[in-house]
């Protein structure tokens, strides 16, 4: 166990090389210039010059990404070309918006999205199960921005329960309401489809069958022993789901005017912001396989038959 | 009965009415509550060049003079000026009463510093250009400070109100170094207290201000990136002022509950579609002018801007210094939207109904607004047969391509920096400004070139305003651009905020709000 | 590894399947709903010509906003254009970019992955990598990222799912070879002296064949709402060319004053998407019961 641990640790590298490498060249393929951005429409060319070699920009690509390396391996992401600020501070401020908000609309897919998937799979066929399945399909059939928008002017404007966007710092825990029910409807409606499937599969199977035959009350058959195997898909898609939470909320942010990083990153591409991007690319990478990392490690909790070597 | 009543409630209704009034007393106290659609870059005045760092920077520091709400240039910390009769030096008398927020008193040095430091290259300060006209600058003894330029510029006194002249401590920035940008200190209204990023930015009265405290207690600005969720937090009363969306604004604009909230004034700005003039067959002056005539700009601003703009026939707004009516009138006769015109010009062009001519692209940075424009442009274009495609690029890309020539037909605004015929004519149109320097249609005219040069360097204003009167006519005449409208500045306020003013140069984002009072 | 493990658990019967998979797709009623749904619309954007009453793209500023009516059924936008001519047209657009998109990302995966799972060893291991380091971007900003620099448009769209999007159909191809490369038939056709291409596409692909064209369907709805997503940054297809993404991201703004703009191509989105999820899952049912997702 431990020594599968190092090894994908080790297996990080190269992910993290490459993924800082593609990002290093699209910025260098792309048209615009950063110093450009920080002038404005009108630009001396003098001062244009100059802010690029303050910032090193007039080197060879190869030369700052070897610098940029040598940085990285110390842990240093740099400052923002636009800002000035620290790239970790910035990262690690929107870290903490961002892991609230995944977390809220994590439960409430994963509270909302499993057990109605679980309730479906037993009552097979049955009204609940084929209106959960409708309701499943519709939630992850429509954009997450008509949703949040259509959500705010109802229950924030209309009603008036919920803030009208806002981070919890300004309006407590009530702020993340909203952007976790739009945030958490599509995984929810994911998490129904799969753990409906995955229990319907278990379900079929002989040990159950036998299970029952020899007269295990339904409820312990359920809970017991179906349960805990038809959850394995579904932690595996946890494990991309919290990745996406994460990473993927970009358009909620906007809407619900959430300190998230998907904002980060995308201002950080408009500014063509090279060190935001990076950092910001890379914790993203980090963050990914991590999770995957955990959910590799959550079977062996979840089924004791597997084992790492 | 009834009659009793409504007389009883006619008789109330005055009293309250009379009341509102009489509280016309400004108050002090209250948390003035902003938005702004992005988190400001930066703080440090060195740095600025945004609107949304200017807003909140604005209310941070001071510099020796300022616009005042006419346009105006002010005393703030110069308490008054002497200008050499060679227009080469510049004496400021300084106040002995100003402090920065640290408490340290400010003198003629600090400005020494504060404008050395944007002129010096390892601040890699994107406005340094601004300094380009100073030979130098000294401290003639504590409160007299003397600039002397490298020829007369005579815009100078105007520029010196721009953000990168502002005063900032040089113990204070130079032991915080980059991170000043997040830590401002200045000397002005408010005292910089939070900064929550892409959440808020707050600042604090400053009650021992020299130009005597701010009404309101604080300022906070709530970062909205979305206008609309912006303006519904309007409605809900959790903003004071904020600016209309174009798409609401008919409901809000009748609304009673509202339109008496509404500011409107035009400021200094353009906004236009403008042609690489060196470009085929953009080359050809008669398809400028056939393009030009056929754009219906009356109706864009009524229809797609709701009137929230002015048609533009000229280039210089209405309320700039060296307007001409008489070249107003000329290009609303001779310019305008005229579609038999039009036709004939396209035909005089070689391209009898559009005839041999390839498609043309229309290029626009991504925003929606933008996007309304140039889609009825692109109409209008159609009715005379030229077809047109609708190409965006964000922000960088754009500038980009703008810069290297390479967009033959693009949109962009303007909006003065400092108040003065030359940051137009001279900025947009001689062709020593080629690209990123400001003259994207690298037009090249020799006359307009030699006006636009004199009339920097000339004192007497009169005279001044006979060159840039001559060089526009001659640049509308070569259409390098066509005006679409001039800005118009229209944000809204709450029944309870009293003496907002809109800044005539840039609208809210240079507002100085110590003179705001809430009266709730 | 994950996905490993779950293609393990489901290991399929070499034999083919698709008459009876036709048969259980019919009794499906959901899947014929959703069937029926993506015919319709299929239709509507091939003869959309016939059936739209006005021109898409007509401008008529005197038509501002114009609320539904006999005349305009669906109501007129803020150039006096027909919102349900632009709908009809609109299909074109959407269906034609998760179409295209799909065809990239489905032929370029399937082509890597069927290489990556037949040869095995250095080969496997370089697009393995590649597609590991293209799982740690995110698929969104990725696509942000792309169409932002090189500028909106469908052609940039294409170009930045090609560029990451085959990486999860790899995947799948990949489980599916290696699952079927030490089969009977497969070695049955090696024996008798078949090429390796003629293996690979002959006797492994049709065999693989049903968790892509699941994974295509699913996909199908998972793009238009990709393009409604950048249209709401701006990042979508040129106007005034007519897509579902850009007619809504156009509408909201008028969401108080004009409902009928954002919501009924809002409505169109959430039913075509709702109508390629039924479908796939039908499909999946019916090719496939024990594949998940």
């Amino acid at each position: 166990m431990y020594r599968y641990f190092i090894r994908r640790l080790i297996q990080m590298i190269p992910v993290f090389i490459g993924v800082s490498l593609i990002t290093f060249a699209l910025f260098y393929i792309a048209p615009g210039d950063p110093a450009r951005l920080i002038a404005g429409q009108r630009a001396d060319p003098e001062v244009l010059a100059q802010i690029r070699k303050s910032w090193g920009l007039d080197q060879p690509w190869y030369v700052q990404y070897i610098k940029f390396l040598g940085r990285i391996v110390r842990l240093d992401f740099g400052r923002s070309f636009k800002t000035n600020i620290p790239v970790l501070e910035s990262i690690l401020e929107r870290l903490k918006a961002t892991a609230v908000l995944a977390l809220f609309s994590f439960i409430i897919a994963v509270g909302i999205g499993v057990s109605a998937g679980i309730i479906s799979a037993v009552k097979q066929y049955s009204i609940f199960d084929y209106s959960a399945m409708v309701i499943a399909l519709l939630g992850v059939s429509a954009p997450v921005y008509w949703i949040g928008i259509i959500l705010l002017l109802i229950f924030g404007f209309k009603l008036g329960w919920f803030p009208l966007g806002g981070y919890i710092s300004e309006y407590g825990l009530k702020a993340v309401v909203l952007p976790a029910i739009a945030l958490g409807t599509r995984p929810a409606a994911y998490f129904a489809r799969l753990s409906r499937s995955s229990m319907l599969e278990v379900i079929r199977q002989e040990y159950i069958i036998t299970a029952r035959a020899k007269g295990v009350p339904e409820k312990l058959v359920i809970f017991k022993h179906a349960l805990r195997n038809a959850l394995i898909p579904v932690a595996t898609y946890a494990g991309m789901v919290v990745g996406d939470l994460l990473t993927g909320a970009v358009l909620t942010e906007t809407i619900f005017a959430w300190p998230g990083l998907g904002r980060l990153t995308v201002q950080g591409i408009l500014d063509r912001d090279l060190p935001v991007i990076q950092g910001t690319v890379i914790f993203i990478a980090f963050i990914y396989i991590i999770a995957n990392l955990v959910v590799d490690l959550s079977y062996a909790l979840i089924d004791p038959r597997i084992r790492y070597e | 009965m009834r009659r009793f009543t409504t007389i009883l409630l006619l008789i109330l209704l005055i009293t309250l009415l009379s009341g509102a009034s009489l509280a016309q007393t400004p108050r002090y106290g209250g948390v003035l509550r902003r938005s702004l659609i992005n988190d400001p870059p930066t703080l440090d005045p060195a740095m600025i060049t945004d609107t949304a760092s200017d807003e909140v920077a604005r209310q941070i520091f001071d510099g020796l003079v300022e616009y005042n709400p006419e346009g105006k240039v002010v005393p703030v910390i110069a308490k008054s000026w002497s200008i050499s009769k060679d227009g080469l030096t510049y004496t400021f008398y300084l106040r002995d009463d100003v402090y920065f927020h640290n408490g340290r008193k400010v003198t003629a040095e600090d400005f020494v510093y504060s404008i050395k430091r944007v002129m010096d290259p390892k601040t890699a300060s994107p406005r340094a250009n601004f300094a380009d006209p100073i030979k130098d600058i000294k401290a003639k003894s504590k409160y007299i400070l003397e600039i002397t330029l490298k020829e007369p510029f005579a815009p100078f006194l105007s520029t010196l109100t721009y953000s990168c002249f502002w005063v900032v401590p040089k113990e204070v920035v130079e032991k915080l170094g980059k991170d000043f940008a997040t830590n401002p200190v200045g000397t002005g209204a408010y005292i910089f207290e939070e900064w929550k990023h892409d959440v808020k930015v707050r600042v604090k009265a400053n009650l021992k201000y020299f130009r005597g405290r701010p009404y309101t207690d604080a300022i906070e600005w709530a970062i909205i990136p979305d206008e609309q969720v912006d303006f519904l937090n309007f409605e809900k009363g959790l903003l004071d002022i904020t600016g209309i969306p174009d798409t609401e604004w008919d409901r809000v604009s009748n609304d009673p509950k509202y339109k008496p909230y509404i500011i409107s004034k035009p400021i200094l700005g353009i906004y236009y579609l403008g042609f690489n003039v060196q470009k085929k067959p953009l080359d050809n002056k008669y398809l400028r002018w056939a393009i030009t005539r056929a754009i219906n700009k009356e109706e864009i601003v009524r229809v797609i801007r709701r009137n929230r703009a002015e048609v533009a026939y000229t280039i210089l707004p209405p309320n700039m210094p060296g307007f001409s009516k008489g070249i107003y009138n000329w290009a609303k006769e001779n310019l305008s939207y005229n579609l038999e015109e039009a036709k004939k010009l396209l035909e005089k062009a070689g391209y009898p109904g559009g005839k041999g001519l390839p498609e043309l692209t229309i290029f626009y940075n991504t925003s929606r607004a933008h996007q309304r424009i140039m889609e009825a442009i692109q109409a209008n274009l159609a009715e005379i047969g030229i077809k047109t495609k609708l190409q965006n690029y964000d922000w960088a890309v754009y500038l980009d391509l703008l810069d290297k020539g390479e967009l033959p037909i693009f949109r962009l605004g303007w909006v003065a920096d400092y108040i003065d015929p030359d940051n137009f004519l001279w900025v947009l149109f001689n062709s020593g400004n080629f690209g990123e320097a400001g003259n994207h249609s690298f037009y090249k005219n020799a006359r307009v070139d030699e006006l636009t040069n004199k009339a920097r360097k000339v004192s007497n204003w009169n005279l001044r305003v006979k060159y840039y009167n001559e060089a526009e006519k001659l640049i509308l005449e070569d259409a390098p651009i066509v005006p679409i409208f001039y800005y118009v500045s229209q944000p809204i306020h709450q029944p309870w905020v009293h003496g907002l003013y809109v800044d005539p140069l840039t609208g809210l984002s240079g507002v100085r709000y110590r003179v705001v009072w809430l009266s709730k | 590894m994950a996905d490993e493990l779950i293609l393990q658990q489901s290991i399929r019967k070499p034999r083919s399947l698709w008459k009876i998979a036709w048969k259980r797709l019919v009794k499906n009623r959901l899947a014929l709903v959703g069937l029926s749904i993506v015919l319709i619309i299929i239709f509507i954007a091939i003869f959309a010509n016939y059936i739209a009453p006005y021109d898409p793209l007509k401008v008529d500023l005197s038509k501002y906003l114009l609320p539904p009516s006999r005349e305009h059924l669906l109501g007129t936008d803020e150039f006096g254009r027909d919102i349900l001519s632009r709908i009809i047209f609109g299909a074109r657009v959407s269906l034609q970019i998760g179409f295209f998109a799909q065809v990239i990302s489905i032929s370029l995966g399937t082509v890597l992955g069927l290489l990556a799972g037949f040869y095995g060893g250095w080969v496997d291991d370089v697009i393995m990598r590649i597609v590991e380091i293209l799982f740690a971007f995110p698929f969104l900003l990725f696509v942000i990222a792309v169409v932002a620099v090189f500028g909106p448009g469908i052609q940039n769209l294409y170009l930045a799912v090609a560029l990451i999007g085959w990486a999860g159909v790899s995947r799948i191809v990949r489980g599916q070879v290696l699952s079927l490369r030490e089969r009977d038939f497969v070695a049955s056709a090696r024996a008798v002296g078949a090429g390796t291409l003629r293996i690979l596409f002959k006797h492994i692909l049709p065999n693989a064949l049903s968790p892509i064209i699941i994974e295509a369907t699913l996909g199908m709805g998972g793009m238009i709402m990709l393009e409604a997503g950048l249209s709401f940054l701006g990042l979508g297809v040129q106007a005034p060319t007519p897509s579902w993404g850009s007619m809504v991201q156009a509408g909201l703004a008028y969401m108080r004053s004009a409902w009928w703009y954002p919501v009924f191509p809002g409505i169109v989105i959430m039913i075509v998407v709702f109508g390629f999820n039924l479908l796939g899952d039908g499909l999946r049912d019916a090719l496939d019961p024990r594949l998940y997702i």
